[in-house]
């Protein structure tokens, strides 16, 4: 089996705080608070009504061959965010529908917003009179098929539904298959719409923040629901150099394992054996790591069991760790991609992303500890990682580096 | 490298080490050998529903049998969805006797809903309750598509890779390509992989709706769960198991005419027998995955005879246990091996599993029996 | 089902003499419910005993019983009191507690 080195050639983001990599990173630059008074659901009977919603998303703009009304908006996300990503790594899409390309996204409720729409349809009429079309749109299946049936591939079309880690999953997914030569070229990252259920769910457990995501902050109180898409273009390393392709970095290789104690509460000593596996399989000392996007949702729980592990990993020396989740919420099965994103764009400009609403750095989380606060840093990064905890104790951790 | 030169490696067998099958023919693979010639013996009805059921046949499993595989503790907020894959994955990890040896052994499900059920309840709560935060948060877990997922490595103690996959009709096939990237790449040593759907109304109905399905085409549920490690491993483990599976290669073909998909199904046949190092003439049986499909079918038909050259003998897993959307993939090789436990042995000696789904993925496994 | 509590409290206030037997059957519904979401046998669950350390609870269950108390008992007792109900006698002094200062319910 051939093992070829995987480079990131392109980045596509629709989010909250901007459309497109450079608008994303600007806003990240600043540590832009992306939050807002949910508009996309009635809120009626809700005691928080904030989410970090993409109030101007407009998929006709963005996208070329599908038919925004026959997906819902997830896939619209997905397949926005790839075009994006396409546009951006400067390759022919006529070349990359010719080769062997496929399309994994991450996801966490799918289509939360068509099956949101089949149940209010159903619990005023009944299920025999829901919309006909809503049922193609369904299922989770169709965030990957958008990307692929937009840019008119043929090769592997899954959307992975690993909930808070899944777009990482997508990325090893979709590296391996470019690596092993499975694949010429994959789109790889993930979407989530921001739905009631969720919001409702999240209110429920105790979760929920009622207006400021602050992780690390000694007064952060929860997550904020979000909602985006985005997609990396992995691109065999050896075929970006010959086309003179601006390669943002290598995917290194990643780690992942299940606590398979608990399907909410995660597990430190696990998460800390999936770090030392993503830097056996990517070839790196801890040393030698410059930045960690962490998971960062803005939970206690989260913030002590990501450090924890982390110091467990890494010992004295942690590198720089911030949240992008601070600025666009959790965005769920798209957040390991937002942060991968972060990572790339961090190792190429030579800067370090913030973590927005800091006030007070939570003593209780131990000292040495940089998490970059309110705005970005310059600082040279070669090697930086990416984590993702998800319920269900799925952990995945990427590792990004410079090709040098 | 230039475009379209992916190297389509060969592949190293795989070997199935145990199989759990939880259908409306009933639980593991001797009812659903019976069923494959006249139907199952005595599925259960779906629950009652306000809204009815559409004009379609029903098969829904026989009671579940929960305690006698699971015992009572422990199950309160699993929903019958996970349920069924518990079982079957007991069922694969005690004929293979992996229980209790979980360290290294991986999950991939394939489904792509999850519980539609579970969705469904917390989505009405959020509509029907005094409050729209009023739902039961013992149940939300079970909401994310992967909580079957990680129920299963819960309580097996299953610690390497755990991941979720859907792809439509095609999902479980999918599964089992992520399951071998994973064993060749060092994710896990052994991947516990298969498919699971459930029969509730709203799915029901989505079918109906659809109208992707024959009208007398009956619909289903189940799941079917395998234990899959490298071959050779496992044979210098001494360990003996069902069948070895080959290349699993799968494509998509949305945006193309029933011609393209035929077209495209046909081209991943043929890359999945020259990974796997077969000839269309030493395939002996397909198990097909679109049996009472209004235009899925004929669409697999072709592909098969333009890739194989010739008609060969079909099983069809639908008629022994419904129409199973993402657990189909699960269920046919199931029925694969099923057919093969009840023939003489030697003949037939190589099988493929194939789909294609109204969305436009396709897909197509090799499999060979182990002698 | 939402006005039972308040009710209850307002004859406890009055010196109802039927108030213990009502405050004993919402105290059993309590524990219907408790026994129910950790699983436990009847006679397992006594006062004292300490639903983590004890009975195997986690966060996630004693938030589920809070979510039912709410739901079918008509106390909405907010999240914050948990640490103050680590045991089947602390559930009942809090929502004894919560019940008398829910006029809503009233």
């Amino acid at each position: 089996m051939p093992d070829r080195r995987v480079a990131v050639t392109g980045l596509g983001a629709v989010s909250c705080i901007g459309t497109g990599v450079e608008a994303f990173t600007a806003a990240i630059r600043e540590g832009r608070n992306g939050a807002s008074e949910i508009s996309s659901f009635d809120t009626d009977g809700f005691p928080y009504t904030v989410a970090c919603e993409v109030k101007d998303f407009e998929p006709e703009r963005l996208l070329r061959r599908i038919d925004t009304a026959r997906w819902g908006r997830s896939a619209l996300f997905a397949a926005a965010a790839a075009r994006l990503a396409v546009e951006d790594s400067g390759l022919d899409p006529g070349d990359l529908s010719a080769a062997r390309t496929g399309s994994i996204m991450g996801t966490t409720a799918g289509e939360s917003q068509v099956l949101m729409e089949v149940v209010d349809q159903w619990m005023s009429q009944g299920l025999k009179a829901v919309d006909p079309r809503l049922v193609p749109m369904a299922p989770a299946s169709q965030i990957a098929n958008a990307v692929s049936a937009e840019l008119h591939l043929t090769g592997d079309s899954q959307t992975i539904p690993t909930a808070c880690s899944a777009s990482n999953m997508a990325l090893g997914y979709a590296y391996d298959l470019v690596r092993t030569g499975q694949a010429d070229f994959m789109l790889a990252g993930g979407a989530d719409a921001v739905n009631r259920s969720c919001h409702a769910g999240f209110y429920r457990l105790g979760a929920l923040a009622e207006k400021v995501c602050r992780p690390f902050d000694v007064n952060r109180s929860g997550i904020l629901t979000g909602e985006g898409g985005a997609v990396l273009v992995l691109e065999p390393l050896e075929h970006a150099q010959a086309r003179g392709a601006r390669i943002y970095g290598e995917v290194l290789g990643y780690g992942v394992n299940c606590d398979a104690k608990h399907m909410v509460n995660p597990d430190a000593s696990s998460f800390a054996e999936c770090i030392r596996i993503a830097h056996r399989f990517a070839g790196v000392e801890a040393s030698q790591v410059g930045y960690i996007s962490a998971h960062g949702t803005g939970t206690r729980t989260n913030d002590i069991t990501e450090v924890t592990a982390v110091r467990e990993a890494f010992g004295d020396h942690i590198p720089p760790i911030s949240s992008v989740k601070s600025m666009i919420g959790h965005t769920m099965g798209a957040a390991s991609a937002f942060g991968a994103i972060a990572c790339l764009k961090a190792i190429q400009e030579g800067f370090l992303p913030p973590t927005a609403n800091l006030e007070e750095l939570d003593p209780a989380l131990g000292p040495g500890l940089d998490v970059v606060p309110n705005v970005a840093r310059p600082g040279r990064v070669d090697v930086a990682q990416n984590q993702g905890l998800a319920f269900g104790g799925n952990n995945v951790v990427t590792v990004f580096g410079r090709v040098a | 490298m230039t475009a379209g030169a992916a190297v389509a490696a060969p592949v190293r067998p795989l070997l199935v080490t145990g199989c759990g099958v939880v259908s409306p023919a009933g639980v593991g693979l001797a009812p659903l050998a019976g069923a494959l010639e006249s139907g199952p013996a005595a599925p259960g009805a779906p629950e009652d529903s306000p809204d009815g059921y559409p004009p379609q046949p029903l098969w829904a499993l026989p009671e579940l049998p929960v305690a006698e595989h699971l015992g009572t503790k422990g199950l309160r907020h699993v929903d019958r969805f996970t349920l069924m894959a518990l079982i079957a994955c007991r069922s694969a990890l005690r004929q293979a006797g992996a229980e209790g040896d979980g360290a290294d052994i991986g999950v991939v499900v394939a489904t792509s809903t999850g519980s539609l059920r579970t969705l469904s309840e917390v989505a009405c709560d959020t509509v029907l309750q005094e409050k729209p935060y009023m739902v039961n948060p013992g149940n939300f877990p079970n909401v994310v598509m992967n909580a079957c997922g990680g129920q299963i490595a819960i309580k097996n103690g299953l610690r390497a890779v755990n991941s979720t996959i859907s792809g439509g009709q095609v999902s479980s096939l999918a599964a089992v390509r992520f399951a071998r990237t994973a064993i060749e790449g060092g994710r896990a040593s052994r991947v516990l992989v298969g498919g699971v759907e459930e029969l509730v109304p709203i799915s029901a109905w989505g079918w109906h709706l659809s109208q992707a399905l024959d009208a007398e085409a009956p619909i289903g549920e189940g799941t079917a769960m395998f234990l899959l490690e490298d071959a050779e491993a496992a044979r210098e483990a001494g360990r003996t198991g069902l069948a070895e599976v080959l290349a699993c290669e799968v494509g998509y073909h949305g945006v193309d005419d029933a011609d393209g998909r035929a077209r495209g199904l046909a081209a991943c046949v043929g890359r999945a027998l020259s990974r796997s190092g077969v000839l269309p003439d030493e395939v002996d049986v397909v198990s097909v995955g679109a049996a009472g499909h209004r235009d899925m079918e004929a669409v697999e038909e072709r592909a098969l005879r333009a890739a194989l050259g010739r008609d060969v003998p079909l099983i069809r897993a639908a008629t022994a246990v419904g129409e199973c959307y993402s657990a189909s993939g699960a269920l046919q090789l199931a029925a694969l091996l099923a057919s093969w436990q009840e023939a003489p042995d030697g003949d037939p000696r190589t099988g493929l599993v194939t789909s294609v789904g109204d969305d436009g993925n396709v897909g197509c496994l090799v499999v060979r029996r182990w002698l | 089902m939402v006005n039972v509590v308040g009710e209850k409290r307002s004859d406890i206030e009055k010196g109802n003499p039927r108030m213990t037997v009502d405050v004993s059957a919402l105290q059993e519904k309590i524990r219907d419910i408790i026994e129910q979401e950790l699983e436990l046998e009847p006679g397992e669950l006594t006062g004292s005993g300490h639903f983590i350390d004890e009975y195997d609870a986690d966060s996630l269950s004693l938030i589920t019983i809070l979510a039912r108390i709410e739901k079918e008992l008509g106390v909405a007792v907010p999240q914050d009191e948990l640490p103050n109900m680590p045991n089947l006698d602390g559930v009942y002094a809090v929502v004894t507690k919560v019940a008398g200062r829910e006029p809503q319910n009233a």
